[in-house]
């Protein structure tokens, strides 16, 4: 269910206060995250491996049990919403791996994706094969005969058609060619750019933070360091937190 | 007065026969979380083992090697371990319910195949003329009764105290370990497959054991003892003694056997001649009723090991487990 | 022999439509349902009322079609007896399955399919009777063919055959060109990428349970065309239609026709070679020899 706020204040787009979860009750690997995303901001999620980064996005989006804490999506609560219901209030998710429908084609994939408009299906189908050429040409193969960047770019695609407000990535480069992955942060920037929230987790630490505003540094489910990206890029302490040298921020 | 007795020796006796074919069960369901829908089928087993290893000679046809009895009834006990196996070890290492169609299906090759299979089986008219152990010592039917009662106690207390120290043992831990985290089980070098199919073959030995007394009892085995409302019969006198609890299960057996019988009593008795033919149907809805109602009463008190193995093994899966609210 | 291949193309198509619903179900949900069967008992007892009810009330729909033993209150009857089932299917689950799926685990609904399944049959049985019963009083004729080779073909099967031709075709375009098709698959292949692309699970399930429905009870009609109506009949029909959603693969509707027609045609070959009592073990020697030899089926299950 998604609760809406009583007053009209305008606060960032997405709101993620004392967050707890994880994938089993009473397990949570998400302790205590706070963040957010103002309108067409990126903002990128970086921390070593079981920080709660992945977790995070998917209990943003609806995929996970929610234990404790709030998320709200311009000013109303969604924690505890379908991942459908999310969907329909603009909520995008690409998920690491298994992000497309591979016995669907590239046309279906897009039309299927694009279901939860109200209007104009096809012309956000069309609008996504002007962006994105290569998939225009193979439109009617399956998904499954795609190479892995053109199955990347399907699924943020698939994310992109129906008009999100909030755009969630999971790794949207990993295991993609060094152009390819330039491909989709340039375009992650240009998504931005149009005014839609970008939240992204990223091993990729550099690129990503090169494109975005601002950053979070998780460990063990919790916030470590935040700031605007250009700081973190240049803050030592984000490499040893990162590569495990230290597990948390000194006081 | 020995009327009385003689009946409640009768119904006692059969009452323990199939308890301990509801002890395999539970060894099965309970202890293993394993799926056995054509009961059954490992019941016919150890009956027809039994009759053709143990029974006379029977004329241009198969068995009748009077074999002494304690032999004929391991046979058939190992003939009932043997379909499981064949059965099992294409299923354990599957989805769940894959067994359960399979098993679903042996009874119903088994039946078939006890039904046409003449030279074999006896076909529909059956195996006769088995002579019961000891028989010949005792003079009196009554007597008799009695003292078959005491075999089938014996047997009983037998695999009931044979399962009790099996659940103690470290195989028993290996089933408790299995159910609580299956992944675990499997990295400290156990095959769950393995341990399942062991589990499932000892319970369909028991249940073996169980149809041999039933088929010594009545000196005869036919198709009609072997029909598939018997699956269902045992089914609901495990799950209404409550899975997991071996003391449960017999107590469920009297209290189903004895609702089976009462209403079977019942429904001749005010069921018009006419429609007497849909007394069975009626009881039958009986029996689901009592599957169906008892699992949405306690769904929960049925399998919880089931729960726990699937919600480890699925979580980081994300799968239809975690069912949203609507 | 050609009589034995067309009996079993027969058989088969029945089995194909019978299997569909029920492949759809144990993948979405993971759950081998042994009530599947008896709704194509519903649907064929269903058809039977209405058929007598319209023929009770608007006596000139008694017309037959040419050459067949169909009427037209019949044909009527079969619509009405599909969306009866469809939602019977949606009522079974409410009732049972769904609970027991947001409690406790799949092979708990397994156990309690087995009693829904026995109070369905015969709760049929003490409504409609146990005898055997067709939905006309006249004997349906058969057309011969050829003599040598034996080949004796019933105009009501080739009706059948057309039922079921067109029942799959209309399935296959929804499949391949709808977005509820496409909608559909996706559900199958990743449940969880599906929900996020905003399709609502739920209502997918309730339409899976309506279209397994729906198609079964035409199965079930077809099935009562081409033999008898009976109470146990889906009791008879239950291990074939599983061994045809095993060998095709479950979870894969195209399998399931395949797979159909595949346990229909080794059936009716199989009363070549061995008597016709064994027939019911059949089946499960598929399913026995399919589980070792490859136990996704031909066309796999992706999960």
């Amino acid at each position: 269910m998604i609760e809406h706020p009583a007053n009209g204040s305008p606060g960032p787009h997405l709101q993620v206060r004392g967050l707890i979860a994880g994938y089993v009750p009473g397990l949570p690997i998400v302790r205590d995250l706070s963040v957010h995303v103002g309108a067409g901001e990126i903002v990128t999620i970086i921390g070593p491996n079981g920080a709660g980064k992945s977790t995070l996005i998917k209990a943003i989006a609806g995929l996970v049990v929610i234990e404790g804490g709030e998320i709200r999506l311009g000013g109303s609560d969604i924690s505890g919403a379908r991942p459908d219901q999310l969907a329909d209030h603009g909520i995008a998710y690409v998920p690491q791996s298994a992000n497309v429908f591979q016995t669907l084609t590239v046309q279906q994939n897009l039309v299927l994706a694009s279901q939860r408009l109200a209007g104009n299906r096809e012309g956000r189908v069309e609008a996504m094969f002007d962006l994105f050429a290569d998939l225009r040409e193979r439109r009617a193969i399956r998904a499954g005969g795609l190479s892995g960047g053109q199955r990347q770019m399907l699924a943020i695609a698939m994310a992109l058609v129906a008009e999100p407000t909030l755009v969630l990535m999971d790794e949207p480069t990993a295991g993609l060619s060094p152009r390819a992955a330039q491909e989709v942060l340039a375009l992650i920037r240009s998504i931005a750019a149009e005014g839609v929230s970008v939240l992204l987790v990223e091993q990729n630490a550099k690129a990503a933070l090169r494109i975005s505003d601002r950053a979070y540094v998780l460990a063990e489910g919790r916030n470590q360091l935040q700031g605007a990206a250009v700081d973190l890029l240049n803050d030592p302490l984000v490499g040893e937190i990162y590569l495990g040298v230290r597990r948390t921020v000194p006081s | 007065m020995i009327g009385v007795i003689s009946y409640l020796v009768f119904f006692f006796t059969i009452a323990l026969i199939l308890s301990i074919t509801v002890l395999g069960l539970n060894l099965q369901w309970g202890y293993t979380g394993l799926f056995n829908g054509g009961v059954v089928a490992f019941f016919a087993a150890g009956a027809y083992g039994l009759i053709l290893l143990g029974g006379p000679d029977r004329a241009g046809e198969f068995g009748g090697f009077g074999l002494p009895y304690p032999v004929a009834l391991a046979g058939g006990i190992v003939l009932a371990g043997l379909l499981a196996w064949l059965v099992a070890l294409a299923s354990t290492r599957l989805r769940h319910d894959y067994l359960a169609i399979a098993t679903f299906g042996v009874a119903i090759a088994v039946e078939s195949f006890a039904r046409n299979a003449e030279y074999l089986t006896g076909g529909a008219k059956g195996l006769r003329g088995f002579q019961r152990p000891l028989e010949a010592l005792v003079g009196s039917n009554f007597g008799y009764s009695l003292l078959f009662l005491s075999i089938v106690l014996v047997a009983l207390v037998s695999v009931y105290w044979t399962l009790e120290t099996v659940v103690r043992s470290p195989f028993g831990r290996l089933l408790r370990a299995m159910r609580e985290d299956e992944v675990a089980a499997r990295s400290l070098g156990k095959s769950p497959a393995r341990v399942r199919l062991q589990s499932f073959v000892l319970g369909a030995m028991i249940m073996g054991l169980s149809g041999g007394l039933y088929a010594t009892f009545y000196a005869f085995i036919s198709p009609q003892d072997i029909a598939p409302i018997l699956t269902f019969q045992i089914w609901a006198m495990l799950i209404v003694g409550g899975s997991g609890n071996n003391k449960g299960a017999i107590l469920g057996t009297l209290i189903v056997w004895g609702g089976w019988v009462g209403s079977g009593w019942l429904l001749t008795e005010i069921v018009p001649r006419h429609l007497q033919i849909y007394a069975g149907s009626i009881q039958y809805i009986l029996i689901g009723l009592i599957i169906v109602l008892t699992l949405l009463a306690r769904p929960k008190g049925l399998l919880p090991e089931e729960l726990a193995i699937s919600k480890l093994a699925d979580a980081s899966r994300e799968t239809l487990d975690r069912e949203p609210a609507d | 022999m050609i009589q034995s291949l067309f009996d079993g193309i027969l058989v088969g198509a029945i089995l194909s439509l019978g299997a569909i619903g029920l492949t759809m179900i144990m993948h979405i949900l993971r759950f081998a349902n042994f009530s599947h069967a008896e709704l194509l008992s519903i649907g064929a007892y269903s058809a039977l009322a209405f058929d007598g009810l319209l023929q009770a009330l608007v006596p000139a729909l008694a017309q037959k079609f040419p050459a067949l033993s169909l009427t037209v209150s019949l044909l009527i009857a079969i619509v009405l007896a599909m969306a009866m089932t469809g939602l019977s299917a949606i009522a079974i689950d409410r009732l049972v399955f769904r609970r027991l799926r947001e409690n406790a685990g799949p092979l708990t609904m397994v156990f309690a399919s087995f009693g829904v399944a026995l109070i369905v049959r015969n709760v049929i049985g003490l409504i409609f009777g146990l005898r055997a019963q067709h939905y006309g009083s006249d004997i349906a004729f058969a057309i011969l063919v050829s003599a040598d080779p034996f080949l004796l073909i019933k105009p009501d099967q080739l009706f059948v055959l057309g039922v079921t031709l067109v029942l799959m075709l209309a399935l296959h375009l929804t499949l391949s060109r709808t977005p509820f098709g496409f909608a559909l698959r996706a559900v199958s292949e990743n449940p969880v990428l599906a929900q996020v692309n905003g399709i609502n699970l739920n209502r997918m399930i309730r339409m899976t349970w309506i279209i397994g429905g729906a198609i079964a009870a035409v199965a079930g009609i077809l099935y009562a065309l081409n033999n008898q109506l009976s109470p146990v009949m889906g009791r008879d029909l239950t291990l074939s239609l599983f061994a045809a959603a095993i060998v095709g693969g479950i979870g894969s509707i195209y399998g399931a026709v395949l797979g159909g027609f595949l346990v229909g045609l080794a059936s009716s070959l199989a009363l070549l070679v061995v008597p016709a009592g064994y027939n019911p073990a059949i089946p499960f020697l598929i399913i026995l020899v399919t589980l070792y030899l490859r136990p996704n089926g031909l066309f796999g299950e992706a999960r």
